[in-house]
């Protein structure tokens, strides 16, 4: 392979040569991103984090095999995807509506459904965006799986094409078209509320 | 340019995925196509709308609790490694083997050596050579013990 390899995949390596300082780097530079992928792929903070450290779990096992053939990313989220699936599968598909009120944060005190509001919103304007986040999360969980990995990964990891297509290991041709259904897909449900 | 057409290449430009090239052909449509028009905005709209979908935060103890799991693994791998080959392997594999030695001469599977005296001395000792046996079950231990009576 002629590119270079990125700085976490160099990482990884270092990690590999018994480095442990470098995977914790690792870990903190992606928690978050793996998390986030979790949440809203399954549904709930307490499986998102369950899946999260269970990405990390194997990336620690898989030290001594690791062999950088792509990008570092890509490889993290293609076992965070099918770690993702794989819990589906075990525990089932849960709910796929959560109210507003359920706590779905990390923590007990976490609020509801988060939203991303401003202080100076009035109630109505809160309620409003609070509706359209629950009918964001409704309309996204409503996705065949692959449509919403690839919104996923699309939206909120800004992968390319080509990343995308190899962590699902589909073409990208497959990609183009799982993103068109995605997208007709959520403009119809959120139709109603974004007129 | 046909609608079909359009509304695909209105999906790219809602997530930015559209060339430059495709762009200024694809807004020389929607100016004069009112349905695509609107496709296209609800496209943009609902692709921006997920944003509001806010992940929370991690909790600041995931990485500690991270690395309590993987040695907890680490550990629960070592002990399962001991406790299975552990300091009874040895032993338990030896006693196995020769169970299965006494089992095969008993059965006359594997010949044995019986201990065939061939003189007595005056003092009373007896040499003798172990020889085959070839009768069957002619190697239980109770043959050495008759032969050396002899």
């Amino acid at each position: 392979m002629a590119e270079e390899l990125d700085t976490h995949a160099q990482q990884m390596l270092r990690f590999k040569d018994g480095d442990e300082a470098s995977f914790i780097e690792l870990v903190n530079l992606y928690k978050q991103r793996v998390f986030a992928f979790a949440f809203r792929f399954l549904g709930n903070a307490e499986d998102a984090e369950d899946a999260a450290q269970e990405v990390f779990i194997k990336i620690y096992n898989a030290k001594d095999k690791y062999a950088p053939k792509a990008k570092f990313s890509t490889w993290v989220f293609t076992i965070a995807r099918n770690t993702c699936l794989n819990m589906l599968e075990k525990r089932g598909r849960k709910g796929l509506f959560v109210s507003l009120d359920e706590k779905t944060g990390p923590d007990e005190d976490s609020p509801g459904l988060q939203v991303a509001d401003r202080a100076d919103l009035q109630p109505p304007e809160l309620l409003a965006r609070r509706e359209l986040a629950a009918a964001v999360k409704a309309a996204l969980d409503s996705l065949p799986e692959n449509q919403k990995t690839a919104v996923l990964l699309c939206r909120y990891e800004d992968l390319s094409y080509d990343a995308i297509a190899e962590v699902m290991d589909c073409s990208v041709k497959a990609v183009k078209s799982l993103l068109h259904r995605a997208k007709a897909g959520l403009a119809d449900k959120l139709s109603g509320l974004l007129k | 340019m046909d609608c079909k057409k359009a509304r695909e290449m209105a999906a790219d430009d809602a997530s930015g995925a559209l060339d430059p090239a495709g762009k200024a052909e694809l807004e020389a449509h929607l100016k004069g196509c009112e349905a695509c028009r609107r496709e296209a905005e609800l496209l943009s709209k609902a692709w921006q709308a997920l944003d509001k979908y806010v992940a929370p935060e991690l909790g600041a103890d995931f990485v500690d609790s991270l690395m309590e799991k993987i040695k907890a693994g680490q550990a629960a791998e070592q002990d399962e490694a001991f406790s299975f080959a552990g300091w009874w392997k040895v032993p338990a594999l030896a006693l196995a083997s020769c169970a299965v030695y006494l089992v095969c001469i008993e059965t006359g599977l594997m010949p044995s050596r019986q201990y065939v005296p061939e003189a007595q001395d005056a003092a009373g000792s007896i040499s003798g050579i172990f020889s085959e046996s070839q009768e069957p079950g002619g190697g239980s231990l109770l043959n050495l013990v008759e032969g050396a009576d002899q």
